[in-house]
């Protein structure tokens, strides 16, 4: 530990002198208290905090031997709180000694701002044997039998899984999800090993799924020294930063993250052959793959798309001899009216087949929620059921996430506040045991999820009022549909809605923000009051991503969505001309109009000898766009933008990349001469 | 009715008069105090990051990325039209000065986020509704067009900011930002 | 990121210490609590990005308040203070959901990076 602070830490110094001397001085006067009436727990609680803080407060600033007194005294205390030691006169005695001694160097730190080191011995060793003879063995074997896991982490060595485990681990099998090996260790001079290791396989536990602990973590903690290492099985879908997220605990030194093989019997690895092994300290990122498990059928469709496209080129190519033979016009014509038409199925046919093999099925998301249910019923008391239907409708891989928050915030505030005590449910004659129902269906162009729950329902009533006492305008006025619709605004806390008392559901309203912004769907409520409220939640199937190609002006990205581009170009300066309407260049024997980024956003165009340029479409209109760079194809998940920032509508969204950058999309219908 | 409930921290307690109250955030901008409802305020944040967008309305300096969404940044000075010449002591300069107590207040209205970028973050009042003046024979200009009405608490005025106004993307924009 | 922070210690001087190396570092220390209920106000109405709670506190201990939080907005980045020996007492921490936690006496480093890890965790 430090030295006493120096001259510059005046302000602490006075500071630290203040509180702490008043801390010494209550010690002393209730542990007079105490003395007088040693019967009173609160009293030995009021000592315990005030050694507490003194302990922090002087090992903050240096003093070791004030705060290993006071750690002393707060171990004893603790001890006297939890019933181990009995408060006798003897150990009253010493802790009057200690507070006293405390007290003396106070006294020596105020004047000298040093403390004395020796002196104290006596009133240590008093108060250290007390908690000497009661401390309890640190010792245990591990709880479950099974062997460490070995010291370095090869490849594919098997572990014994038993018959649970591996039934657990077919079923994620199935899931599409990988099985991954998780080593974590904690810093060497990390005094509680367990706790960290336990905050990890806390965090694991709410995200993936956690196969298998080594050492076990079922239980009392064991021996701290064991959790130095720990090891973590676990499946969970590829790609993403759960896994990274989870470890990021502090004191943890370093964590590997190896995709290991499914246990015999086991279909063909994903990806490729080697196992991804990486290590992970802090910051850089663990080497993810990102490969997905498509269903064959999938690909057998996309397939037979190619298989048309191959024909459709054998036919484009018989035409082409045509013409060279001297076919007429008017029947080249026709062929390729044909042509173009069976090419516009074709790509629209594979662009859909595409993205079907993006989709997977619900029941990823589904099947966390048995174990939240579980855990949440548990801890508040409330037996439940939890019925899961259409878990394999199938959704886009990206709305997955955006998903999961929202329903499990659903699901949880059913619990906490939608489903009553079972000792009320069964005075109010329903059946002991609540019940929450989710599903998901595909209803034409949209997926609709609805969770329900058979609680206290929303008071239409009492929404009203708490909006008539808000001062929503009109609220007396409303129709119950629209009262409900309320429960979304910010403002209401779900107390309102729900007749109980319980913090605020700051959820509600950002669900709705979630589903409607993000995910541009819907979000609706129906209840009946005393019987359940029922969620439902509507949304496109195809979804706000979009292939674009990317596009830099003055080092900042943008994007254009690739059904806007014709094709990418590079125009030479030489042949831009000025026009009537702004500047135009030559196109496959046409004259179109040029346009610039830089002169959209509002800047001067660099001159360069060739330019960059995409031909953007619109209709039958072409137009150059030049830009500073072309930079790639990519596929992205646009975000509506707000219109103070887009006043113009020059852009039609914007994209946050995985890196936080920014790339807003640009609405090309301009291609039109008088809007520049 | 509405009176007998138990006050939340965060709902409308009312007050000896029977009229409820709201609670809102203060702020400064030049030299006078402003605030809006608590329950519109998401977050309070330092000016950091803001990506300046080309084009955007005149009193938007940019966006900012806030956990995954894209939200604006209103410069309310800018939009009320208070000029640098009123700015109040303890102001600091410009957002990338490290004493400056600018502070970007994130509200959310309805379904629209938005971050109102103000000189300096204070207290949270209650007002009682009785006590809001709607006429207000304030100084006319910037006041009376985006201020919803004005209230007195312990001899400070406090100017109620009419958000759907201040946020208004009107056809006035599309003229404001061609300059 | 300007982080907004609330700091719950019932001592005044860790307030000070913590809000020191919070602010130098650009953390925006939005409140300050000195025990559990004030916490739980102060959080509801300041919505910080995340919280340093004391596991020690009158007027209701750094859990209950922690589990309140938790209940106001089950997303809530809870940062638990606590004293060296506090085991069972952390692990139930854990499980009601809190992201890290540091022990007493601390190091500034220490905190900073507990801090900065459950800013950029989901």
């Amino acid at each position: 530990m430090s030295a006493a602070p120096g001259p510059d830490d005046g302000r602490l110094r006075r500071a630290f002198l203040e509180e702490s001397e008043e801390l010494v001085q209550k010690l002393g006067e209730t542990l007079s208290a105490l003395e007088a009436s040693p019967e009173s727990r609160e009293l030995v609680n009021e000592i315990f905090r005030l050694t507490h803080s003194l302990k922090s407060e002087a090992a903050l600033m240096g003093y070791t031997s004030l705060s290993g007194l006071a750690h002393l005294m707060e171990d004893v205390l603790g001890q006297i709180r939890s019933g181990d030691l009995a408060l006798s006169r003897d150990v009253l005695d010493r802790l009057v000694a200690g507070a006293d001694r405390a007290a003396v160097l106070m006294n020596e730190i105020s004047q000298s701002g040093k403390e004395s080191e020796s002196g104290a011995e006596d009133v240590v060793t008093g108060l250290s044997t007390l908690i000497a003879d009661r401390r309890r063995p640190v010792a245990r074997p591990a709880s479950n039998g099974a062997p460490p896991a070995g010291e370095t982490a090869d490849g594919n060595r098997e572990t014994p899984f038993n018959e649970v485990e591996l039934r657990r681990i077919a079923e994620a099998r199935d899931r599409g999800e990988s099985l991954v090996r998780l080593t974590v260790t904690v810093t060497p001079d990390e005094p509680m090993k367990f706790v960290r290791a336990f905050l990890v396989f806390s965090n694991l536990e709410q995200a993936v799924n956690v196969i298998k602990v080594v050492p076990a973590m079922d239980g009392a903690p064991v021996d701290d020294s064991l959790y130095g290492r720990t090891v973590f099985y676990l499946t969970a879908p590829l790609g993403g930063d759960t896994l990274k997220d989870a470890a990021r605990v502090d004191q943890i030194a370093s964590v590997t993250v190896e995709q290991m093989d499914y246990p015999s019997g086991g279909s063909p690895r994903d990806g490729s052959g080697a196992p991804a092994g990486t290590e992970m300290t802090g910051r850089t990122a663990p080497a993810e793959k990102t490969s997905i498990r498509v269903d064959t059928r999938k690909l057998d469709e996309l397939w037979s798309f190619v298989a048309e496209l191959v024909l459709h080129k054998a036919h484009m190519s018989r035409l082409s001899d045509g013409v060279a033979r001297g076919m007429d016009a008017e029947s080249i014509r026709e062929e390729l009216v044909e042509s173009s038409d069976s090419l516009e199925k074709l790509s629209s046919g594979m662009q859909q087949a595409m993205r079907d093999t993006r989709m997977i099925p619900i029941s990823i998301i589904f099947n966390k929620f048995p174990r939240l249910v579980r855990d949440l019923s548990r801890k508040l008391g409330k037996p439940v059921d939890l019925v899961l239907s259409g878990e394999d409708t199938e959704i886009d891989r990206s709305i997955i996430e955006a998903l999961s928050d929202p329903l499990t915030h659903v699901i949880r505030n059913s619990l906490d506040h939608g489903l009553e005590f079972p000792e009320e449910r069964v005075r109010l004659g329903k059946p002991e045991r609540g019940k929450i129902t989710v599903s998901a269906r595909r209803q034409g162009g949209t997926i609709v999820i609805e969770l329900a729950d058979d609680g206290r329902g929303l008071d239409t009533d009492r929404i009203r009022q708490k909006a008539i006492s808000l001062g929503i305008p009109g609220a007396a006025a409303l129709g119950d549909a629209e009262v409900r619709e309320l429960v979304f605004l910010p403002g209401f806390s779900t107390k309102d809605v729900v007749t109980d008392l319980s913090g605020r559901g700051v959820g509600m309203d950002v669900v709705a923000t979630r589903i409607r912004n993000d995910l541009r769907g819907d979000v609706e409520l129906v209840s009946e009051e005393g019987k359940g409220t029922r969620i439902i939640l509507r949304l496109p199937l195809t979804l706000t991503i979009v292939n674009s190609l990317l596009v830099a002006d003055e080092a900042q990205m943008y994007a254009i969505p690739l059904s806007d581009l014709d094709s990418t170009a590079k125009v030479p300066a030489a042949e831009i001309s000025l026009q009537e309407g702004g500047e135009a260049a030559p196109w496959m024997g046409d004259t179109i109009s040029l346009y610039s980024l830089a002169g959209l956003l509002g800047r001067e165009r660099r001159p360069r000898e060739e330019y960059f340029a995409v031909v953007l479409r619109h209709g039958e209109s072409r137009g150059f766009l030049v830009v500073d760079e072309l930079i790639e194809e990519r596929e992205i998940v646009i975000k509506p933008v707000d219109d103070l920032v887009n006043p113009l509508r020059l852009f039609s969204g914007v994209s946050v990349l995985d890196d936080g950058q920014l790339v807003f999309i640009l609405d090309t219908s301009f291609i039109r001469r008088d809007n520049f | 009715m509405m009176k007998e409930d138990a006050a939340d921290a965060q709902g409308s307690p009312s007050s000896a008069q029977g009229s409820p109250s709201r609670r809102y955030v203060s702020f400064i901008l030049g030299t006078g105090r402003y605030c809006v409802p608590v329950d519109q305020v998401m977050q309070i944040i330092r000016p950091q990051g803001i990506l300046s967008v080309p084009k955007a309305a005149p009193f938007v300096p940019g966006v900012i990325n806030l956990r995954g969404d894209v939200i604006p940044v209103v410069s309310l000075r800018a939009r009320l039209g208070i000029s640098d010449a009123q700015a109040a002591q303890g102001a600091g300069g410009t957002a990338g000065n490290v004493a400056s107590r600018a502070r970007i207040i994130i509200i959310r209205m309805g379904s629209r986020v938005c971050g109102l970028m103000v000189d300096d973050v204070r207290e949270i009042v209650d007002i009682n509704e009785a006590s809001v003046q709607r006429e207000s024979n304030q100084e006319p200009g910037a006041h009376a067009q985006f201020t919803g009405g004005v209230a007195q608490r312990d001899g400070t005025l406090f100017l109620i900011l009419d958000l759907q106004r201040v946020l208004s993307a009107g056809r006035d924009l599309q003229g404001a930002a061609q300059v | 990121m300007g982080a907004t922070i609330l700091i719950a210690d019932d001592l005044s001087f860790m307030r000070m210490i913590q809000k020191e190396i919070l602010t130098e570092r650009g953390y925006s220390v939005v409140g300050e609590a000195a025990d559990g209920i004030d916490a739980v106000n102060k959080f509801q109405s300041l919505n910080p990005d995340l919280v340093l709670l004391d596991i020690t506190m009158p007027n209701m201990n750094g859990l209950e308040a922690m589990r309140k939080i938790f209940s106001i907005n089950p997303k809530a980045k809870v940062i638990m203070c606590s004293a060296l020996g506090q085991q069972s007492l952390i692990v139930e921490a854990i499980r009601a959901g809190v992201k890290d936690f540091i022990v007493k006496p601390f190091k500034p480093e220490r905190i900073l990076s507990a801090i900065e890890k459950a800013l950029r965790s989901a």
